[in-house]
């Protein structure tokens, strides 16, 4: 039954958006779970709009050792190319890890996504002896990649 | 039943599948040594691993891998050297996370993949070396065992070796236990023959 009241063509940028949205639940949903098993994690906080918008990240991640990790939630691996590259080639003002979960995936892939960027995130940062949200650490990378 | 798969090296991949009609990749991740141990432990209790397969290096893989010269073996050998300790954490992470641990070899794990063609004549002295040639053919064939495995961050050599551990893992367990007994079980297990019933 097609309700009435839906548009006859969704907006893609507005369908866009939810999937976004609903991407953003998952991870939210699944970042609790780390309290359990990681003795490093502290607690997570959602980004403030200004973060959101200036700074692109959705989610930091308190540590007890390496400060925090930012993440960005991004539903298509194609976003998380872009964000990459703006990282590597723009002027990025935090090391921000792109995590590509969709909300049709099941609540332990999300954790596996979300527990592989927290680690390799760790590593980068224990490795280079930084914060792990050091924009210093996007030049390494860049370095690293070239 | 999820099953964790690591693959030693210089650099380590570790790989979480889980188990059911279709093997769903729910984990992967590529490691330095020095994390590995930490990482590990965080995965396999996160996603409560009962099983982990570990591929070790091993030595014989490299008189294959480096027909460069002596300079390129001599110091594949020396990371594979270096690189024995982390057999020692990982094992030790799985046990912490209460997971069974078989040890294996690439050799071994790799007929989870089905008959690998020969490789083509005169690949050596082609642009294309043997080690680039095999690494095709298990990326063609990897990725289409299990559900999930996307292109992106984790798509790597290491974390593909560590998929086919945890998929050999995964064919093991399901065996009858006759077949998955270690040598020593079977050379002391008695031949009909020398069974002796008793007779009224």
């Amino acid at each position: 039954m097609i309700d009435p009241d839906l548009p006859a063509i969704l907006d893609p940028f507005e369908l866009a958006l939810g999937v976004g949205l609903l991407s953003e639940a998952a991870v939210e949903s699944a970042l609790p779970r780390l309290a359990d098993t990681c003795p490093w994690y502290l607690g997570f906080r959602r980004a403030t709009r200004a973060e959101d918008e200036i700074a692109k990240f959705d989610f930091a991640i308190y540590t007890s050792d390496v400060g925090r990790i930012l993440l960005q939630v991004k539903s298509s691996r194609c976003g998380a190319n872009k964000h990459d590259r703006l990282q590597r080639y723009g002027r990025p003002l935090y090391r921000v890890h792109a995590v590509t979960v969709r909300p049709d995936m099941e609540p332990e892939r999300v954790l596996g996504r979300v527990l592989a960027a927290c680690i390799r995130a760790r590593e980068e940062a224990i490795a280079s002896r930084c914060v792990a949200d050091h924009r210093s650490l996007c030049v390494a990378w860049r370095k690293e990649a070239a | 039943m999820n099953i964790g798969g690591i693959d030693i090296g210089h650099h380590n991949g570790l790989t979480i599948i889980a188990d059911g009609p279709r093997p769903r990749c729910l984990f992967r991740c590529k490691l330095a040594g020095e994390e590995l141990y930490a990482g590990a432990l965080a995965a396999f209790q996160t996603l409560s691993v009962k099983l982990v397969v570990i591929e070790r290096s091993v030595e014989v893989l490299t008189h294959g891998r480096a027909r460069k010269g002596m300079p390129e073996r001599v110091s594949i050998e020396r990371a594979i050297i270096n690189s024995a300790p982390f057999v020692g954490h990982a094992q030790l992470a799985a046990q912490h996370a209460g997971a069974t641990v078989l040890l294996t070899t690439a050799t071994d794990t790799r007929k989870v993949l089905g008959r690998i063609p020969s490789a083509p004549v005169g690949l050596s002295g082609k642009r294309m070396r043997y080690d680039k040639w095999i690494d095709k053919v298990i990326a063609s064939r990897a990725r289409l065992l299990v559900d999930g495995w996307e292109d992106g961050a984790g798509d790597n050599e290491h974390c593909r070796d560590a998929l086919i551990a945890a998929l050999w893992g995964l064919a093991r367990i399901k065996l009858p236990a006759a077949l998955t007994a270690t040598s020593d079980e079977r050379h002391t297990r008695r031949r009909r023959s020398q069974i002796t019933t008793r007779r009224s």
